[in-house]
């Protein structure tokens, strides 16, 4: 989607990705993560970005950061082309896109204690004087609940969920207007995963911190995110506002993807969209199938999904897109 | 009689300093071709209790008290060929880390003969073979024959599970131990191999034991449900009933703090943390977290009460 399609564009418009491509050079080939895939933020939202292993979300995320350099294409953060790697950026880009890691048990160093963790976010960002940055740092702990004693505790002495927090707390030290969450809640057991949810729903209203959500959890997407973006071998399937995406899915992948979540409950069964039996192994990015990269394991595959790739369409609301060549005029 | 019967199970993990009481009177029941599910947050003893029926708990676990019926025989004070018979010709366990159940430096095919060799007897290698290309087909395994001569690496995760599901099932003539059996799958695979399990549970009329912290999964898959807090089963239900109508302030709790599709809602989900092992409180497990906890859940462990549902 380009960013001239949003009618808000240029008034909130946060970060513009577009025709964003990273592909790895590896000895058996090149692995097309992210192949061409274009999308907006807008200040204050929470766009969810999802798809299953091999996707290319995370990929994204990185390039994003400045972890990864892109391939092709570019990512544009208020107005300036951002393409610049994570050790050339300048303090203040880094401190406004921020990222909370997925693997907890490696981004937090388990030798330091809570404080040392915090308070380093903290110093590099400009708070120079130790009274200071220790109160920085109660500030918020208190703020996202996290108890005064966890302060000398060390990460691995809490819990799932309370090192979630501390991530969190790491990442808001410095004030970001992007944060990019990925996966926050797959490790976590309900109790906690409600607990973090809602302190990240808190910090947004609060703040108007702009999220990035990177899940394959839809059931995350459906409490905390406004739009969602499915993604599938490197490309994008379907881009739609989260009410009308769980309501209105269209592409079959997405279909595919919501019938198979599996349900606790016949209200949440009757919202899912009619069964389409899920088939068929995700192929590797390497080679990755022609045409729509879905066709391998699409039910309702037509000739031209096998050759030509699908282009967005606009279906119900300006905001909903979906890549397939159902949609096509001419093609049904 | 059941297949299975677990009674007033009590196991300790020790280490040096500490002697860790999990498991605390723990009974399950499982009958002829019932599919069970045992639900609870991580470190609540599921895995644990699936060990201690197979008696494959690691060196520090130790079963202190309590009775293990297979078909009315204690396996806990069984002879060693019995038990080992039942591990090898009766019941399957799906592990939980797919990767991690497989030898990284062995092909499919040795560690499926190896499996195989333990659970038919006296077969050519020839037979052997034939058979381990059936069960790998039965998973719907494409081009079972490449499979066999591969390393588990070469395998994405959702084929090294169907592998995984294949050796546990050539074991299962009555019951299979599902531990997890689609963590780190994603939902458009874990959904196939769900509908597999079900069908080849359903074909050879096995039992099972579902063991997930996935609700919905429990609740797509089997008939009856036990929920564990911190080593304790806190309540068992007709899945059904169990999802409709918890009766326990826990499973209450755990069901309401799930996050739902139909609406958007987060639920209050479970104040403080889950008890330390070492001091258990005494009483009910969960009466430090739970609203409605009263003086006497301090001090007496609650009976097991039959709940009688009234229809009005």
């Amino acid at each position: 989607m380009l960013a001239e399609d949003n009618p808000n564009w240029g008034l909130e418009t946060l970060l513009v990705v577009r025709n964003l491509k990273k592909h790895f050079n590896t000895p058996r080939g090149i692995v097309r993560a992210v192949d061409d895939v274009s999308f907006f933020m807008t200040t204050g939202e929470t766009l969810a970005l999802v798809g299953e292993s091999g996707s290319g979300k995370t990929t994204t995320a990185h390039v994003i950061m400045g972890f990864y350099t892109p391939t092709e294409g570019s990512v544009i953060y208020k107005g300036t082309d951002i393409d610049i790697p994570i050790e050339k950026r300048p303090l203040w880009l880094k401190k406004e896109i921020q990222i909370v890691l997925q693997d907890l048990a490696t981004s937090l160093n388990p030798k330091k204690t809570i404080k040392e963790i915090i308070e380093a976010a903290v110093k590099v960002h400009g708070w120079s004087r130790k009274i200071e940055r220790l109160e920085r740092v109660l500030e918020l702990m208190d703020y996202l609940g996290l108890p005064e004693e966890y302060l000398f505790k060390r990460p691995t002495e809490i819990g799932g969920g309370e090192k979630q927090l501390v991530a969190l707390a790491r990442a808001l030290a410095v004030g970001p207007t992007i944060l990019i969450l990925d996966e926050p809640t797959s490790a976590l057991d309900v109790s906690a995963q409600s607990r973090v949810l809602k302190t990240l729903l808190k910090i947004q209203k609060d703040r108007g911190v702009s999220y990035l959500l990177i899940t394959h959890d839809l059931s995350v997407v459906r409490n905390i995110s406004r739009r969602v973006i499915i993604m599938y071998l490197g490309k994008i399937c379907e881009v739609a506002d989260t009410e009308e995406f769980f309501s209105k899915p269209a592409h079959p992948y997405t279909q595919m993807l919501l019938s198979s979540i599996p349900t606790m409950s016949e209200e949440d069964e009757r919202i899912l969209p009619k069964k389409i039996e899920s088939r068929g192994e995700i192929p590797s990015a390497i080679n990755p199938p022609p045409g729509c990269r879905f066709h391998t394991r699409c039910p309702y595959a037509m000739e031209i999904c096998k050759k030509r790739e699908p282009p967005a369409l606009n279906i119900g609301s300006s905001q909903h897109l979906v890549y397939c060549w159902l949609y096509s005029q001419g093609n049904t | 009689m059941p297949l299975l019967e677990v009674r007033n199970l009590y196991v300790n993990y020790r280490s040096y300093w500490y002697t860790y009481h999990v498991l605390n009177d723990v009974s399950l029941r499982v009958s002829q071709g019932e599919k069970v599910g045992l639900i609870g947050e991580s470190g609540s003893g599921k895995t644990t209790l699936l060990k201690s029926v197979l008696q494959i708990l690691p060196p520090q676990g130790k079963i202190v008290s309590g009775e293990v019926l297979w078909k009315g025989t204690n396996l806990l004070k069984a002879s060693k060929n019995y038990l080992d018979g039942i591990r090898r010709k009766e019941v399957g366990m799906i592990f939980q880390d797919p990767l991690g159940a497989l030898n990284p430096v062995f092909k499919i095919k040795d560690q499926i003969l190896d499996v195989l060799r333990h659970s038919y007897d006296g077969l050519s290698v020839k037979e052997y073979l034939g058979l381990a290309e059936e069960l790998l087909r039965n998973v719907m395994l494409p081009d079972p024959v490449r499979v066999l001569e591969s390393y588990p690496f070469q395998l994405s995760g959702g084929m090294r599970q169907r592998v995984v599901i294949a050796m546990a099932l050539a074991s299962a003539r009555s019951l299979l131990l599902a531990d997890e059996p689609t963590t780190n799958l994603d939902v458009t695979i874990q959904d196939q191999i769900l509908r597999l399990i079900n069908k080849l549970v359903g074909k050879k009329g096995l039992s099972m034991v579902l063991v997930s912290h996935a609700l919905g999964m429990v609740a797509r898959m089997t008939h009856r449900v036990y929920v564990m807090y911190a080593g304790t089963i806190v309540e068992e239900a007709p899945t059904r009933e169990l999802f409709k109508d918890p009766l326990h302030p826990y499973t209450a709790l755990l069901i309401e703090s799930a996050p739902r599709l139909y609406i958007k809602r987060l639920g209050e989900g479970i104040a403080g943390n889950p008890p330390d092992y070492r001091y258990p409180p005494p009483g009910c497990r969960f009466h430090p977290r739970c609203p409605r906890a009263m003086d006497v859940c301090k001090k007496m462990k609650p009976q097991t009460l039959r709940y009688l549902a009234v229809d009005t």
